[in-house]
């Protein structure tokens, strides 16, 4: 069958509202553009494990970038196409960036070691152990206590911070400063006012990733992306047409071909079917 | 804050186009109803503001939206008229009575289809690219017939691909700007560009526009320049919104205007200032001199003066009328006033002096302050034919030698 080219979605709030699993509709429809000739890539900055309770039911061949572009498996089964991951000696660089900052970040060990996740509580507020301890529950996953990071040898694949949209500001800011990273900031739809920031390697995003792909896989005649976020951006640059959702900020509506209706109306299979009838 | 942030989001230019468009827009027959010079006649349908609607559709980018300019730019190719233009209202088809509308619709399409192009689909795609071509025809062969102004000139250039040629914008009208800003989108043209335009006051400072009401006529580069539209002027449904739909945000080189905002060239000195309302001040005067803390209006009465209704008042200038406005003769209420009396004008932001001077020749001069209209006074119509949006301050002529000179000296007191 001839391909079509590439459909590339953000998974929350794209295709689903739900963290744990994504509206069958959505899923068929998805499954008979897979059939039809279109490739279909996920591209999230969840870890592999917890997205993929969210995609267990897609029984249907999709690429999955995970961790905003990290890593990248072919599905299902699981198969590793390629990974880019930061080295443990980048972390001095990310305590400096938090110096005068009473708060800390964790450390994500990637899918090959089942995406449990690094922290120090000692080193954290309150309010940020309430906050964290809330994250941990809602995203399922598996949280090992450390006293130094020091004890990390291996590469990973991202940092997480997170905090008030002030803090993160002045976080990111430190980090994009020193150039060794890619920070993507996101909000926290559960939490008013918090903001999450995805710190990956230089070259790492949705949308690198995405063109890695295209390197190994073909590209196809067409790339249609949709996302409702800032860490969507650059998925939208690879792309022939961007769909962005209903919700998502004026920065990536301005950028966007066309907006979807809202994702809880499964907006993303209207938006879909509307670009491809225009283009068939 | 957030306040304010939801409302920059509300009132986005593109926005405020579709507002205007929809409310304008016929349920029997889908397309945008209105004649420009007289808002109450709802029978006629303007092709441009129509594409420009469907444009603002496109804009919107929901899939309802897109469909709907689909179908709307459908139904309008189908009037291009055998020569390759439009007519300006459908009901004239197949006659086209202006020649520059090849150039206009053709500049609607070429960004409807560089913008657009993802969700037009391939069948309005082909309708659009042959419709283009025929326009581009069309202004070629006009262009023939006679040459273009040099900014129509660059449209054309811009249109058929071509590089744009350097054009002097320092005498640009508002109007002029918001089809230059067309004409360098076109010709991917960013800017920065140096458009006299006060972000404080939300208004076009440069060759002043004609007067709607009580403030100056809005104009589609003011929706496009400003941040966020606040000003219950810019605020406030337009017909001109529609045409702001092709206009995408630029850069403008910033410059601080101060406020007041003073345009004096030549002849003709308007002050602008920031109140309920937008104020000002109009005139046309022989010949206007700026100095530190004045400026002198200086009218020249040459010849036998003509007893004519408008030659009576020779030496006047016009002020919007508004309710926060006071005007006193020598520190009392009157309408009456005489040669070198004081008359001073009162608003909570900004407060003047005028006083009428007979620096040259000799007569007897009557001054009055009544209800009036400046010339450039545009809603006088229909039911608003008497109406009178300013006060005119004036010398009213009795008799007088052949070689008069007056001077009206302004003095800004507060700001």
């Amino acid at each position: 069958m001839k391909q079509k080219g590439w459909i590339a979605l953000d998974i929350d709030g794209t295709i689903t509202l739900d963290k744990y699993s994504v509206p069958q509709p959505v899923i068929d429809y998805l499954g008979s553009l897979s059939r039809s000739g279109w490739r279909i890539a996920l591209a999230t900055g969840r870890p592999y494990a917890f997205a993929s309770m969210a995609l267990s039911k897609f029984d249907f061949p999709y690429i999955f970038l995970a961790q905003n572009g990290s890593a990248a498996l072919e599905m299902p089964g699981a198969k590793p196409l390629f990974k880019n991951y930061l080295s443990p000696s980048i972390l001095r660089t990310v305590e400096e960036a938090y110096e005068g900052i009473d708060s800390d970040f964790v450390i994500y060990a990637g899918y090959e070691k089942g995406d449990y996740c690094y922290w120090r509580p000692h080193r954290l507020s309150n309010e940020d152990l309430e906050y964290l301890d809330d994250l941990q529950k809602r995203q399922k996953e598996i949280w090992r206590a450390v006293e130094s990071y020091e004890t990390i040898e291996n590469d990973f694949p991202l940092i997480k911070c997170f905090g008030p949209a002030s803090r993160m500001k002045k976080v990111a800011d430190r980090l994009r400063s020193c150039e060794l990273f890619e920070v993507a900031a996101i909000r926290d739809p559960f939490h008013d006012g918090y903001q999450i920031l995805l710190v990956t390697e230089k070259s790492v995003s949705k949308g690198d990733a995405l063109k890695k792909v295209f390197a190994l896989m073909g590209r196809g005649e067409r790339v249609i992306a949709a996302g409702d976020d800032e860490n969507d951006i650059s998925l939208f640059q690879v792309a022939d047409i961007k769909i962005a959702m209903s919700h998502a900020p004026e920065s990536l509506q301005e950028k966007a071909d066309l907006i979807a209706p809202p994702t809880q109306d499964c907006g993303i299979i209207h938006a879909l079917q509307m670009v491809l009838n225009a283009n068939r | 804050m957030q306040i304010v942030d939801e409302l920059k989001k509300q009132t986005k230019a593109a926005d405020l186009a579709l507002a205007a468009g929809r409310k304008r827009q016929s349920p029997r027959t889908g397309f945008v109803h209105h004649f420009a010079p007289d808002e109450t006649v709802t029978d006629t349908i303007p092709i441009y503001e129509n594409f420009c609607f469907a444009l603002a559709l496109f804009r919107h980018k929901t899939g309802d939206s897109v469909s709907e300019g689909k179908e709307l730019i459908e139904r309008l190719l189908a009037f291009q008229s055998p020569d390759g233009s439009f007519p300006i209202y459908l009901h004239d088809y197949p006659r086209c009575w202006d020649s520059l509308m090849p150039l206009k619709i053709a500049s609607l399409l070429t960004i409807l289809t560089r913008r657009f192009s993802p969700v037009l689909g391939e069948d309005l795609r082909e309708k659009i690219d042959g419709s283009l071509c025929l326009l581009k025809k069309a202004a070629e062969k006009r262009r023939l017939e006679k040459p273009y102004s040099p900014l129509w000139e660059n449209r054309f250039l811009a249109c058929t691909g071509q590089p744009t040629v350097p054009i002097d914008t320092t005498s640009f009208s508002a109007q002029e700007w918001g089809e230059w800003l067309l004409t360098a989108q076109i010709a991917n043209d960013q800017g920065p560009f140096s458009i006299p335009y006060h972000r404080e006051l939300e208004a076009f400072v440069g060759i002043p526009p004609e007067q709607e009401r009580g403030e100056p006529c809005p104009h589609p580069i003011e929706w496009v320049l400003a941040d966020a539209i606040l000003s219950p002027r810019l605020l406030r449904d337009h017909p001109s919104q529609l045409l702001c739909a092709p206009l995408f945000p630029v850069e403008n080189s910033p410059e601080l205007l101060p406020n007041p905002a003073l345009y004096i060239k030549e002849d003709t000195i308007r002050l602008l200032w920031k109140g309920k309302s937008l104020h000002s001040l109009f005139a046309k005067a022989s010949r206007i001199e700026k100095k530190e803390n004045e400026i002198d209006l200086f009218f020249d009465l040459n010849g036998d003066m003509q007893i004519q209704r408008e030659d009576l008042f020779e030496a006047t200038l016009f002020l919007d009328h508004s309710s926060e406005t006071q005007i006193f003769i020598e520190e009392k209420r009157g309408t009456l006033f005489r040669l070198n009396e004081t008359i001073s004008v009162q608003t909570p932001s900004l407060s003047f002096d005028l006083r009428f001077e007979l620096l040259e020749g000799k007569g007897d001069f009557c001054g009055h302050i009544f209800r009036s209209n400046r010339p450039t006074q545009t809603a006088c119509k229909g039911s608003l034919l008497y109406e009178a949006y300013d006060w005119q301050i004036g010398l009213r002529t009795l008799r007088r030698s052949a070689d008069c000179r007056v001077r009206i000296a302004l003095k800004i007191t507060t700001d």
